[in-house]
């Protein structure tokens, strides 16, 4: 049951062009990274030509190509993934293709692992292929050590991961697609709300993207994360867990 | 032996209460009709017997076996035509059908001669396109196929011909009566001709219970009044005597026995060139219960 589903997903994937898509925008933000902030002092330069008389722009470094990539990755990745994605599970409620296989005897939980599985891997693989584009243009054109790589790479990534269990809990929840995203991004701006006061914001998963270029620089260091590193993990793993015992209580209709 | 027992089954959607006490069974390599208007509860009753929706009260049991909601143990012996079957529209036929197959757990050495049987027994087995260009009725009969992958022990088919043409609704009643063998069928519908055709038996849901059953086998429908033929120059009298309507080229006499009939036509001196026992439609009897 579990393979015929997951092969399902990867041929829908395939056939949509969506998977396509994603890797291309995210191959076109790795490599855009880099070379935005190698290219901004002198497009800054050229632009604001007379205002800059006088001034010279700091030389790029390679934590300004990450805070690039950051930048987009945190922000457009994600939103660009929710769009495409998220609707992996509501679309199955709203077009009622999943009732033909329910009533077929395929297991609940395992819709959920399949679709979970799926997006884990579409969005690691789109993640890895920006990272990767990301570092090897930025050691090519800088020196600059990147500290804690590992763990500054892993922290969006984590939250990626954070997110896939937030929408999949909030399509069982709530079974539209618009509403999803819109809860997701209801729940975004909130933590950013929270995040205002530093004591809750430690706590707060958007805390562990928060510093992914002090990371690399080591003016921060990962164990500091540990907190916001726990509660994503707990909030991750409950979250997928209530999406099984809902969806199993959920009328299908 | 019952496929399927439905005991006192109740089920609410907030304030609306669409069943109140439903209770039917259906036995082996039985075609059960089952009728209502619309809104009257025939796909939550069916959605309920597939564990897709909550049993407020009562017990629904397949094969003897009990259907738990969101659980689906009891659907391996059942197949499910609902009412407007969706499909992945970028698969074609076999494809789907080979889902269908991996999910029911039928091995591939299998399942690659049960898919061109059931895509013969429908007729899509020159088909090769994808599914997002079928027709309704191609839609209807990859569904029956779907449905039957598992060789279900009970089919249920939620409203199969009701958005069909004439030709696409006698296809799939055909293929309905053509497994009748094999497999026992229950098919909610609101087109009677349907059901009159094909049925053993027939449940009438109206006011969220079962307000009638009838076995079309056995159970011939009580006699209504009589059909009579009578002579051209008789026909004026026939009307005077008796209220008539014209049905079937005949005239038909309501609520009146034969032996008074006999009676009434000899007094009045009208000779009748045929007369029949008039016996109600499925229809009438329909119309009158509810």
């Amino acid at each position: 049951m579990f393979n015929a589903m997951f092969k399902k997903e990867w041929t829908q994937a395939w056939k949509s062009f969506k998977f396509v898509a994603l890797l291309i925008v995210f191959a076109i933000l790795g490599i855009m990274s880099p070379l935005v902030a190698l290219l901004t002092p002198e497009i800054l330069g050229s632009v604001l030509e007379e205002e800059m008389r006088g001034f010279t722009l700091p030389e790029p470094t390679a934590y300004d190509s990450f805070a690039q990539f950051y930048s987009n990755l945190n922000q457009l990745g994600l939103l660009i993934f929710i769009i495409l994605f998220g609707s992996v599970l509501t679309v199955e409620f709203s077009r009622g293709t999943l009732i033909n296989l329910l009533t077929k005897g395929l297991s609940r939980s395992i819709v959920i692992h399949t679709k979970a599985l799926f997006l884990l891997i579409v969005w690691t693989v789109a993640y890895a292929i920006a990272a990767t584009l990301t570092y090897f243009y930025t050691i090519f054109y800088w020196d600059e050590p990147l500290n804690q790589l590992f763990g500054a790479l892993f922290t969006s990534w984590f939250f990626g991961v954070f997110l896939i269990s937030l929408i999949l809990f909030a399509s069982v929840l709530f079974k539209n697609f618009i509403v999803v995203l819109s809860a997701v991004l209801v729940i975004l701006f909130a933590f950013m709300l929270l995040a205002i006061h530093p004591d809750i914001a430690e706590w707060l998963p958007n805390y562990i993207i928060s510093h992914n270029v002090a990371l690399l620089e080591g003016s921060f260091d990962f164990d500091t994360l540990y907190r916001a590193l726990g509660v994503t993990l707990v909030a991750t793993i409950v979250m997928y867990v209530l999406t099984i015992i809902r969806f199993k209580k959920m009328e299908v209709s | 032996m019952n496929i399927l027992e439905v005991n006192n089954l109740k089920k609410s959607f907030g304030d609306k209460t669409v069943l109140t006490d439903v209770s039917f069974s259906v036995k082996e390599n039985e075609i059960y009709g089952f009728i209502g208007g619309n809104g009257e509860g025939k796909t939550t009753t069916m959605r309920m017997i597939l564990g897709l929706l909550k049993i407020d009260a009562g017990d629904v049991f397949v094969c003897g076996e009990p259907v738990t909601f969101g659980e689906t143990k009891t659907n391996r012996h059942v197949g499910y035509l609902p009412d407007v079957p969706e499909f992945y529209p970028f698969m074609n036929a076999r494809e789907y059908l080979k889902l269908c197959a991996e999910i029911t757990n039928i091995t591939k050495d299998k399942s690659a001669a049960r898919i061109e049987a059931l895509l013969e027994l429908v007729g899509l087995s020159d088909v090769d396109t994808k599914i997002k260009g079928y027709s309704r009725g191609m839609k209807q009969r990859l569904g029956v196929a779907q449905a039957l992958i598992n060789q279900p022990k009970l089919l249920i088919c939620d409203e199969p011909t009701s958005a069909l043409d004439p030709k696409g609704r006698r296809d799939i009643l055909g293929i309905l009566k053509s497994i009748k063998s094999e497999t026992t069928v229950i098919f909610s519908t609101h087109i009677l001709s349907d059901v009159e055709q094909i049925s053993d038996r027939v449940g009438i849901l109206k006011d969220g219970h079962i307000i009638r059953e009838l076995d079309l086998k056995t159970d011939k429908l009580p006699p209504s009044g009589v059909l009579v033929t009578v002579q051209e120059s008789d026909v004026e009298k026939l009307n005077t005597v008796f209220t008539v309507e014209s049905r079937e080229g005949m005239f038909y006499i309501p609520d009146i026995e034969l032996e008074a009939l006999y009676k009434q036509l000899n007094e009045h001196k009208i000779y009748p060139i045929h007369i029949e026992q008039a016996r109600p439609s499925l229809e009438d009897v329909y119309l009158e219960v509810t």
